[in-house]
């Protein structure tokens, strides 16, 4: 099913894996390109920059061409139907499998942009096809076929292509269709949707760990690791306190007053605030990166889910009190870990980019921490920086 | 990361004994780095407390606790300072390694309560008086010379923007952008290129002279931006006129000399920077006199320009990146 040379795909792999133990010093120069002779790649599949460069352009060129095609055929009265966008998906599609088949372009960018507008183009062809044949039916079931129609084509796009953004498209496209079928065939629907949202992605996220664990499909590897995160946001999320009221209030069109409760309230609040720390928990236990960035993102989101209900203290004091919060956490778990405890350390284990990195953070934090607007006259002590600005403005 | 790999390769002939032992070796004893996750929470937390104290300062302008919320910020800022100072090392024309990532942010925190301090202090108390000049001036030697002497790359892309700042405009790309089509332009443009120019001045002596060549990069990304831009704009606000193609020539000129040095350095960045940017000015000009003629044929040889132009973009490219492999 998947396109590419799988041979090719394998070496990829190993050649990724070579490249770090090389980094880490695990390896010498002989034996990498021992490892490199021994295993060729031969797609076209350049750095992070040349990606988005060509990425980029294909979309021009895309644009660009259909444009110029639309412009032709204006007088044949033909670019109003759905079939004309239909042809454009398929032909864009036809020019994909062109690019990777013969020129054996992988994750080069062209691609990346001949997968997404093939597949928006074949998409809007389906939602022009259903507006003009059915403009009578209900809303709501709409959108059931249209998560429908897109976990059908993301996950035919996700066995050919293997790519991360549209497994991740698959999955959130299903459990949007589950959701959508729910609410119109369930019993007690919107009561029982959390509840059914949390037991689906808990299975999905289940099934992924299973097959990472197999290794039953190894060129999807990153695919499964993608769903398996997502799938532990939509967990949290679908147990959210915030989530589930507001979400609950808009769906039923019962504006619930301020301070009003919902059923189980207690249950969310507590599914609130504990899945962070049960994340948190199980990914330093089991040394899982996914679950413990994962866990610290959800306390931030826990945090804020809190203080939109309830405000106990001025943000700037939060603000400042948290801020010292993190920077000593982060102060003592540095100084406990000074030398290494337990399996784990503070210290950085070198992975080749480093030094990419470092400049990188540093035009960040110049970034953020300083970009303010200049040249208005308004004093500027909110952004936490002192801009200036003085040679226009008044103090 | 499995040591299946690796004993496969190691039948195959890949890799020796040795190295196979030292990998399995290391396997069991495997440690697991927080080094990021803690990084990011320095990170958040250095971001939250200077935005709190900001706020804080900004609401509280008016009631009494001036010299408590003033000397607050000072703590903080000295004692960061303190912290920093005492654990540095002597300063050297090379790199110096900082002693830990702690050490980074709580200088980017001392930078940044200090920068607070002197906004309070000319705000609260009009310490500079109308120099407003010298109100940004001294923030920025001050950040100038935390950079050089306590080798923080942050802390010089913060002395940069400053240097912008002073100069009244902003160095970042995407404000620079809004800030020129906001204002009437000349004196903005010519400023810009006035302080690119400089920046790439100044990245290419840090080089010549030896002294933190490391900050070779930071300068040059700045400046190239700016310079880029700048020259861009001085074309659009003169493309009225007959001589706004010196603009262009002008920027090739800068464009051969970022391409040679971005060869020197083999760094592909830079080399996409050239791409991009002349690729605009080229096609502003191509717009330009595509624009004269106006009947239908017109469009028709824009469409083509754009998609012939892009694809012989990707070529360029592709070329590029081989030749910087290559070097």
């Amino acid at each position: 099913m998947i396109i590419y040379n799988k041979e090719w795909l394998n070496s990829t792999s190993i050649q990724h894996e070579a490249a770090i133990a090389f980094a880490q010093g695990d390896i010498d120069t002989e034996e990498h390109n021992n490892i490199k002779k021994k295993y060729p790649v031969g797609f076209y599949s350049p750095n992070i920059f040349m990606r988005a460069g060509i990425f980029l352009l294909t979309l021009v060129i895309l644009s660009f061409s259909i444009g110029l095609l639309s412009l032709f055929l204006y007088d044949f009265k033909i670019i109003d139907s759905f079939y004309y966008l239909l042809f454009l998906g398929v032909v864009t599609y036809v020019a994909l499998e062109f690019m990777v088949i013969v020129k054996h372009h992988y994750q080069s960018g062209a691609d990346d942009a001949l997968m997404w507008v093939s597949a928006g183009l074949l998409l809007f062809a389906y939602i022009f096809m259903m507006d003009s044949i059915s403009l009578s039916k209900k809303i709501q079931q709409e959108e059931l076929f249209i998560s429908g129609f897109i976990f059908l084509l993301s996950a035919y796009f996700t066995a050919r292509f293997a790519d991360i953004l549209i497994a991740i498209t698959c999955m959130l496209s299903f459990a949007a269709f589950i959701f959508y079928g729910w609410m119109e065939i369930g019993f007690y629907a919107l009561q029982t949707l959390p509840f059914l949202m949390m037991v689906l992605s808990g299975a999905i996220y289940y099934a992924a760990d299973l097959l990472l664990q197999r290794r039953m499909y190894p060129f999807y590897n990153n695919c499964i690791s993608a769903i398996k995160m997502i799938s532990l946001l939509l967990l949290y999320l679908s147990g959210n306190y915030f989530i589930v009221r507001e979400l609950g209030a808009s769906l039923s069109d019962a504006a619930l007053e301020e301070g009003q409760y919902i059923p189980f309230a207690w249950f969310f609040w507590l599914w609130t605030f504990i899945i962070p720390l049960l994340y948190i928990g199980f990914g330093l236990k089991k040394k899982d990166v996914v679950l413990l960035r994962g866990g610290f993102i959800l306390v931030a989101v826990a945090a804020f889910t809190f203080r939109n209900y309830y405000h106990i203290l001025p943000t700037e004091l939060v603000l400042v009190l948290v801020g010292i919060a993190l920077i000593g956490i982060a102060w003592f778990t540095m100084k406990y870990l000074k030398s290494p405890r337990n399996g784990f350390t503070a210290a950085e284990i070198a992975d080749g980019h480093i030094l990419d990195k470092i400049q990188v953070e540093s035009l960040i934090v110049g970034e953020t921490l300083s970009s303010q607007p200049v040249g208005t006259d308004s004093h500027r002590m909110g952004g936490g920086n002192f801009g200036g600005g003085g040679s226009s403005g008044s103090f | 990361m499995n040591t299946g790999l690796y004993e496969k390769l190691f039948e195959e002939g890949c890799i020796r004994q040795e190295t196979l032992d030292n990998i399995r070796e290391k396997k069991r004893n495997q440690l697991f780095s927080l080094h990021w996750e803690l990084k990011s929470l320095l990170y958040l937390g250095v971001m939250l407390l200077s935005t709190g104290l900001g706020i804080l300062i900004y609401k509280n302008i008016d009631t009494i606790g001036h010299q408590i919320i003033l000397a607050f910020i000072a703590a903080v800022c000295i004692g960061c300072f303190f912290y920093c100072y005492r654990r540095k090392k002597p300063f050297s024309k090379e790199k110096v390694n900082s002693p830990d990532s702690l050490f980074d942010y709580l200088l980017l925190l001392a930078c940044l309560s200090f920068l607070i301090f002197i906004g309070y202090l000319q705000f609260q108390y009009g310490v500079f008086g109308n120099n407003y000049g010298l109100a940004t001036f001294i923030p920025m030697l001050m950040l100038f010379y935390v950079a050089y002497d306590f080798d923080h790359l942050g802390i010089l892309s913060m002395a940069i923007t400053n240097l912008g700042v002073w100069l009244g405009i902003s160095v970042n790309p995407m404000t620079l952008l809004s800030n020129i089509a906001e204002s009437d332009g000349r004196t903005f443009i010519l400023t810009g290129l006035f302080l690119g120019l400089f920046l790439v001045l100044v990245a290419f002596l840090t080089e010549r002279f030896h002294i933190k060549k490391h900050f070779h990069f930071t300068y040059l990304h700045f400046g190239t931006h700016v310079t880029f831009i700048a020259l861009l704009f001085g074309y659009f606000e003169d493309s009225k006129n007959e001589f706004s193609i010196l603009w262009i020539i002008l920027l090739l000129v800068f464009t051969w000399y970022i391409y040679n040095n971005a060869i020197r350095h083999k760094s592909f960045y830079f080399l996409l920077l050239c791409t991009i940017y002349s690729y605009i000015a080229i096609s502003a000009l191509v717009i330009h006199f595509l624009v004269k003629g106006n009947d239908m044929g017109v469009v028709y040889l824009g469409f083509f320009y754009f998609i012939i132009s892009a694809i012989a973009f990707i070529k360029v490219l592709v070329h590029l990146n081989k030749k910087v492999k290559s070097l």
